[in-house]
């Protein structure tokens, strides 16, 4: 194959631009991917890689910028487009009709024709021949519900294939396979670029970039930080372009000498029900008074199903929970919020608010049985007002009034409801899941100062979040979790990022 | 955005339904003034009608709250009717079988009655709570075993009164509901004081009490009110089983106020019509009056229908078919509406 200088990159886009009303998705994005490379595409979840590779299938249309493929300037109004530039996608989650067969799904909307009727034989006989290429054999004949995970993921590969592209992207193909099919896709990739296919992939794991691809882009929020050779970096380099270090808000927690132990965590597991997978795997750890131990890692790896352990709101498999030395390890959320735990759970909408209740109501829900608030039967109906008024001058709650929708609050504001209502139980440990996800600084700051507050005044706080510079900011103790496992602690002052971005990337500290 | 909400956009859906009736009514011929005229005094115009309409809402009133009522737990209760017919089959056997005064027994009848119809739902509240069998598809199924029950039991079953006829005996005196007005066509009782005092009682319910603002959490997002400690399995139990207490009271009303005993197949279906009720008035216990008024007038107006303004008094389901959909159609638009007004405020909004 051709490879002078003068050959153009295979997909060049500049300066490109989305934005989801508020969010700026992808900021100025610029990518070169020259032909016939692996070009791996990494960052964390919410970087903006999905929105950037769907920009360029057509999925979204950019608001500005300029897409390339092969040299030529394309507008990408939408897959069809993309797919006529001989672009194709391997979603991470797949597009098959479960109940037709694998050669019918390859085949659907690119039927052969003989007269009228589907040449199935044909077809058969293209779709062995590229799947040999490659290197493997598929059943055409079986329905593809029957089949394992990554040989549907082949068959994805074969649609694309079928379809004549040449340029692959692969949206994080490796999330849902085991280690052995790991390898199989890898060598599949190798095989298609030896064929001169142009592949794009799409990771958040360093073992797989440094296994495969030639050249790396890493994306922070929204923005394109760096393309680099992989010969020439380091995955600890690569590690801290991608969580980066984003002082948001100088804060600096005054020290606080952390009190007794309040929460004992003990070889907590949870087995995902009905399969083997493992979500939460061993676990311990415990949090004293007046500290704050912040839990890092790449979402999906645990830490959401750890909240709800701690919480109630999902039992474990096995292992023990202990609040002050009595055991709450089964118990119901009622019987965890008796015990002290009070929780910011991760989903403010569908889990921390009733959206169509009003803002009293949403900060009295769960006091209600407290005597000041309520008799055996009847509201206390004024007292709850009072308190509301209270918390939502303390809180800062706007617009100041208890009788408005949730809905109608700004998000900082719904989760200002939400702090408020869950320190108000004064609680011995809050579980805090993403208590800043989607808050704009002010409102950031705002929940810091009061975890702060609140660890100031003995509380044992659980932090849980994505965002490392938040851990980092926050927490006296930091946890990193990967694959449902600790993978290492750091003290506050010994927090190192190049080392803490490795153990949240590829589960250890070496490259 | 007053238009889409309460008791306006039930006056516009009533409106569309008559006016559309109306047109009907020219098509076939007949006066759209005639029609008006005997709408209104075959429900409303004049004293028979009057407590033949009364008569009409105070089972629907009672069925619309079990639905209200379910609803507000987050539920769908269709079973109204097969909770109407136990209500019926307990209060049956109160008025045959106990002998206390009327000041005992007549409260007894309703509270069997009551009971009754709240085991049945509660058995579907149990299904949806432990099994996960949903509730639409199992209270449907129990409306015909428990029609099928209770005419069994009033046929060829014990409480059969021993005669060609498919009903059991006269329930004592002493169970009767007492008369309020003594209407000749259609005796009014203490019934109409039952449903109001229903409508009032969970109206003081939801918004008084402890555990009616926990049930309306549950209702609205039961992954929240799980999130802050809520037993959601108890009040889905709980919330079915006070749903099928009003139904069970609508069919304690009919053997104690209207047959005065037990008869196979009584229903006309009022714990169907419930259900249309309750969405007229938006699962808002105040509006289930003016709702139950409305469909029971247009019951009564029938006959009048078809004497007078010669409309055949299929013309009565057109009406309510076309107000049912007004309102889900309104509910639908206004929906919208809100979102879109939502998504607005959260742009201008947020600081």
């Amino acid at each position: 194959m051709k490879n002078s200088k003068q050959t153009p990159y295979a997909v060049e886009m500049l300066q490109v631009v989305k934005r989801f009303s508020q969010v700026l998705a992808v900021d100025h994005a610029d990518l070169q991917v020259k032909q016939g490379e692996v070009h791996a595409v990494i960052g964390e979840n919410g970087a903006g890689k999905s929105t950037l590779m769907r920009l360029l299938y057509g999925f979204y249309t950019a608001d500005s910028g300029t897409i390339r493929i092969n040299g030529e300037t394309v507008k990408m109004t939408d897959p069809g487009v993309a797919i006529a530039h001989g672009i194709g996608m391997v979603h991470q989650e797949f597009m098959l009709v479960p109940r037709l067969n694998a050669l019918d799904n390859i085949i659907l909307g690119q039927e052969p024709r003989k007269g009228l009727r589907v040449d199935r034989q044909k077809a058969r006989e293209e779709i062995t021949r590229l799947a040999g290429e490659l290197g493997f054999q598929v059943d055409l004949q079986a329905e593809v519900r029957d089949l394992p995970v990554g040989v549907q993921q082949k068959i994805e590969l074969l649609k694309v294939l079928y379809r004549g592209a040449s340029i692959l992207i692969l949206d994080e193909p490796t999330a849902v396979l085991t280690p052995q099919e790991v390898d199989e896709l890898f060598q599949m990739l190798r095989n298609l670029q030896k064929q001169g296919k142009t592949i794009i992939l799409i990771t958040h794991k360093l073992d797989e970039v440094m296994a495969i691809a030639d050249r790396v882009t890493v994306m922070r929020r929204g923005k394109t930080v760096k393309t680099v050779p992989k010969d020439s970096t380091t995955s600890g380099e690569l590690a801290s372009l991608m969580v980066g270090r984003n002082v948001i808000l100088d804060i600096k927690p005054p020290p606080v000498k952390p009190g007794e132990r309040v929460l004992t965590v003990r070889n907590l597991s949870l087995q995902e029900p009905g399969s083997a997978r493992v979500l939460v795997d061993g676990v311990s750890f415990e949090v004293r008074e007046g500290e704050i131990l912040g839990i890092a890692g790449v979402s999906g790896n645990g830490q959401s199903e750890l909240a709800e352990l701690l919480t109630g709101l999902t039992r474990p498999t096995s292992g023990e929970i202990l609040i002050r030395g009595q055991e709450v390890t089964f118990g119901s959320v009622r019987r965890k919020r008796e015990s002290g735990i009070a929780h910011i759970p991760e989903d403010r909408r569908n889990t921390g608010l009733v959206m169509a209740l009003s803002v009293e109501d949403n900060l009295t829900i769960g006091h209600q049985d407290k005597p000041e608030l309520s008799g055996k039967v009847l509201l206390k109906r004024e007292a709850i007002g009072e308190r509301s008024d209270r918390l939502i001058k303390m809180f800062d709650i706007r617009p100041p009034r208890r009788d408005v929708a949730a809905w109608h609050l700004s998000g900082g504001n719904q989760q200002k409801v939400i702090v408020a209502r869950e320190l108000d139980h004064d609680p011995q440990v809050l579980v805090a899941n993403q208590p800043t996800r989607g808050l704009d600084v002010a409102a950031m700051e705002y929940v810091y100062h009061h975890l702060l507050e609140a660890r100031n005044q003995g509380k044992a706080i659980v932090l849980i979040s994505m965002e490392l510079d938040e851990i980092l900011t926050l927490s006296d103790r930091i946890l990193v979790m990967y694959n449902g496992r600790i993978v290492g602690e750091f003290a506050r002052k010994n927090a190192d990022i190049e080392q803490i971005g490795l153990l949240m990337l590829q589960g250890r500290e070496a490259g | 955005m007053k238009i889409t909400s309460g008791l306006g956009s039930a006056l516009i859906a009533v409106c569309i339904g008559i006016g559309i009736s109306l047109i009907l009514a020219l098509l076939t011929g007949a006066s759209p003034i005639l029609t008006l005229q005997a709408l209104w005094v075959g429900s409303f115009g004049s004293p028979d009608s009057l407590a033949v309409t009364i008569n009409n809402a105070v089972p629907l009133i009672l069925t619309g709250m079990a639905v209200l009522v379910a609803f507000r737990t987050g539920l769908f209760n269709i079973g109204g009717e097969g909770q109407m017919y136990m209500g019926a089959l307990g209060a049956v056997l109160v008025g045959l079988y106990v002998d206390l005064p009327p000041i005992l027994e007549v409260p007894l009848l309703i509270a069997a009655g009551a009971l009754f119809g709240a085991l049945l739902a509660g058995a579907a509240g149990l299904l949806r709570a432990y099994t996960g069998a949903h509730e639409v598809i199992s209270t449907i199924m129990m409306n015909y075993i428990a029609q099928y029950f209770v005419n069994y039991m009033v046929t060829k079953g014990p409480l059969n009164k021993g005669s060609y006829s498919a009903q059991t005996h006269p329930i004592n005196p002493s169970a009767r509901l007492p008369v309020l007005w003594n209407n000749p066509v259609s005796p009014v009782t203490i019934s109409v004081i039952i449903a109001l005092a229903s409508v009032l009682f969970i109206h003081w319910f939801l918004t008084r009490t402890k555990q009616g603002f926990v049930l309306t959490t549950v209702g609205l997002n039961p992954r929240m009110a799980t999130y802050a400690g809520t037993n959601i399995k108890g009040y889905w139990i709980f919330g079915m089983m006070l749903a099928g207490a009003f139904a069970g009271m609508a069919g304690a009303v009919m053997v104690g106020g209207v047959f005065h005993k037990l008869v196979a197949n009584f229903s006309t279906g009022a714990g169907f019509t419930g259900i249309a009720v309750a969405l007229l008035a938006k699962n808002k216990p105040l509006g289930l009056i003016p709702a139950a008024l409305l469909f029971g007038g247009l019951n009564s107006a029938n006959l009048e229908l078809q004497l007078s303004a010669g409309v055949p008094k299929d013309v009565v389901l057109i009406i309510q078919a076309v107000v049912i959909l007004s309102v889900a159609v309104q509910a639908v638009i206004s929906e919208r509406l809100e979102k879109r007004q939502a998504a607005g405020i959260d742009r201008v909004g947020s600081q």
